[in-house]
């Protein structure tokens, strides 16, 4: 599932404070600081080789990462 | 005429009255009313007891309230100490404790942390929650007296006049300590001004600029934001912590808040030029780009150079010890240049040399630690005499000289044009993102586990943000990364967590059983 694979790199590589895998797909990952700017960074080059899609910039917005869920969504919609 | 930070403020509230002095989101704030709201807040933290030599702490998100603050504090005669507000309540709680702060200005958003703060013994007596005009019974904190916005509304306007000298410290900024514990920069009103006045005139900032303030207020980036604003009647825009998660927000941010002057770390500059979206020819009002705080990559500088041909840009550099130090305003980047940029020459009334190994000054083309004097070298380190002497020097070429030099720890050369190159460290200090770290603060913080048996941080290159913290750790029985960086949480800031934390068997010794740190990085 996407949001599994999502969810792994974002416990592994961006939850320096140990969130670890629990992390609900609704959980707010901005407004907890989850992901800063680097971290999206190291966000977008995962789901661009894991997924195969490529994110444009305008679509570095809050609405496609505020959760696990908005950045599947976001996969989804490139892979459609 | 007066020598002080918050002086500025008063003779551009005189000169540019209706003018705005800070913007935060749609709250703005003009010259005359932050120099009135400024007053009413040194007025009531005077009836809380804070006089001349004491030290008030800052503590919420960046806003007209903290701003507010910052000069509030000064014009009662005290030294602000800006907390980072998402720092653990352990670290901010020692800050509190080494520098004696009694007095806190907070906002709501901060109301579930004082408790934390008491909880690990800072002395506070009184809180002024700033951004509220009435508190709930749920906000309440036992032992001490909390204060909100309608206080600060009932005191007089009249700038209580505390008598200062420009030697009186101005505010203390806690940087990285290598023995575990954060250090105190201590800065006065002269140490800061070298640096603001300079730049004003340099960077030629009127009352027509807007500049941005991307920098949080503990870190010296903000300096030159809040006070070469006020210097100029200029505005300084507050950059949301939101927006710059998202390059194309800040590329949006500039464009709509018609920034003249940025200034930001270049990892921030970075993400902008590779994921910001911006045409050739964006920004027709923005006219200087500053940056500091770490090595711009040179292939992101050069594209963003290309794009902004009417920007000019500086590479400032400076420990927070020395404000800035050096500058260098920089010229086209030849195609093939992969070489970071040089630091360049000092700023007025400061002056830089480089000292070899062997206690001589470094001729241009040798290597050498790079030694600040003049105004804008610090007072030394709160509470810490011993650090103090270690770093502020007498100048070791020039013995008859009687002021103390600062010893940077920068290894350095210099240029036959007389401009200096940044070549390393002495030490195990590292920057990340901008951030100054001293890895041996988190191996501390990871030798606290009481299941760690040893470990050894290190800092592995990268072109984005020229760090990222790798931790190799001995443990005894089940303890796992995820706890660890858990345990990390609570006691060092985030930017300092290791990204990666890997377990293994045993660490590798030199010959003097100390950890091999350099075979460690070769295994990486």
């Amino acid at each position: 599932m996407i949001e599994d694979a999502i969810r792994k790199f974002i416990a592994e590589e961006l939850s320096s404070n140990g969130l670890g895998e629990s992390l609900a797909d609704d959980y707010p990952l901005l407004d907890r600081q989850v992901i800063d700017s680097l971290g999206l960074f190291q966000l977008v080059g995962f789901l661009e080789t894991e997924f195969g899609v490529e994110v444009d910039d305008e679509e570095l917005v809050p609405g496609n990462f505020g959760t696990i869920g908005d950045i599947a969504r976001l996969v989804d919609d490139k892979r459609a | 005429m007066e020598n002080l930070l918050h002086e500025l403020l008063r003779r551009s509230a005189e000169r540019y009255a209706d003018r705005t002095a800070v913007e935060d989101g749609d709250r703005c704030l003009t010259y005359a009313a932050l120099e009135a709201r400024s007053n009413r807040m040194a007025n009531l933290l005077a009836s809380l007891g804070v006089s001349r030599g004491d030290r008030v702490g800052l503590y919420l998100d960046k806003s007209l309230e903290s701003i507010t603050g910052i000069y509030g504090i000064m014009k009662a005669g005290a030294a602000y100490v800006p907390l980072d507000p998402r720092a653990p309540a352990a670290r901010l709680a020692y800050i509190a404790a080494d520098c004696d702060l009694k007095v806190l200005i907070s906002g709501l958003e901060k109301a579930g942390s004082w408790a934390g703060l008491l909880e690990h013994d800072a002395p506070l007596e009184a809180i002024v929650v700033a951004n509220t005009d009435a508190l709930g019974p749920e906000e309440e904190v036992v032992g001490v007296k909390l204060l909100t916005g309608r206080d600060v509304d009932q005191q007089s306007d009249t700038d209580p006049a505390v008598r200062c000298i420009d030697q009186d410290l101005a505010y203390i900024l806690y940087t990285s300590g290598s023995t575990g514990s954060p250090k105190g920069v201590m800065l006065s009103h002269l140490n800061a001004l070298t640096f603001v006045r300079w730049t004003v005139e340099r960077f030629g900032i009127g009352s027509q600029d807007r500049l941005s303030n991307h920098a949080p207020l503990h870190f010296d980036l903000s300096i030159f934001d809040l006070f070469a604003a006020s210097a100029a009647g200029a505005a300084v825009v507050l950059v949301p912590a939101e927006v710059s998660v998202f390059p194309v927000h800040i590329r949006d941010f500039i464009e709509q808040k018609r920034i003249t002057t940025w200034y930001s770390v270049p990892s921030l500059l970075s993400m902008l030029t590779l994921r910001g979206g911006i045409q050739k020819d964006e920004f027709p009002l923005l006219r200087t780009i500053l940056f500091a705080g770490e090595v711009f990559p040179t292939k992101y500088l050069r594209q963003l150079m290309g794009l902004l041909p009417h920007v000019e840009f500086f590479n400032l550099y400076g420990p927070t010890e020395t404000n800035v130090c050096t500058y260098y305003p920089v010229p086209p980047i030849s195609a093939e240049r992969t070489e970071p940029i040089p630091i360049g020459w000092p700023i007025d009334d400061v002056e830089v040399f480089a000292v070899t190994d062997g206690g001589t000054l470094a001729e241009p083309g040798e290597l050498g630690e790079l030694y600040v004097r003049g105004t804008s070298v610090m007072q030394g380190y709160w509470g810490d005499a011993e650090r103090t002497d270690r770093t502020l020097v007498r100048d070791p070429i020039r013995g008859e000289l009687r002021d103390p030099v600062y010893r940077t720890g920068d290894l350095v050369q210099q240029n036959e044009d007389g401009g200096y190159r940044l070549l390393g460290r002495r030490d195990h200090q590292i920057k990340s993102r901008g951030y100054r770290i001293e890895l041996g603060e988190i191996e501390t913080a990871i030798y606290a586990h009481p299941r760690v048996v040893e470990c050894a941080v290190l800092a592995v290159p990268d072109p984005m943000v020229t760090n990222r913290i790798k931790a190799f750790v001995v443990g005894r029985d089940g303890v796992s990364p995820k706890d660890l960086a858990r345990f990390c949480a609570e006691r060092i800031p985030n930017y300092m967590i290791p990204e990666q934390i890997e377990f293994v068997q045993t660490l590798p010794k030199t010959s003097t059983g100390k950890i091999d740190r350099q075979a460690l990085m070769t295994a990486l």
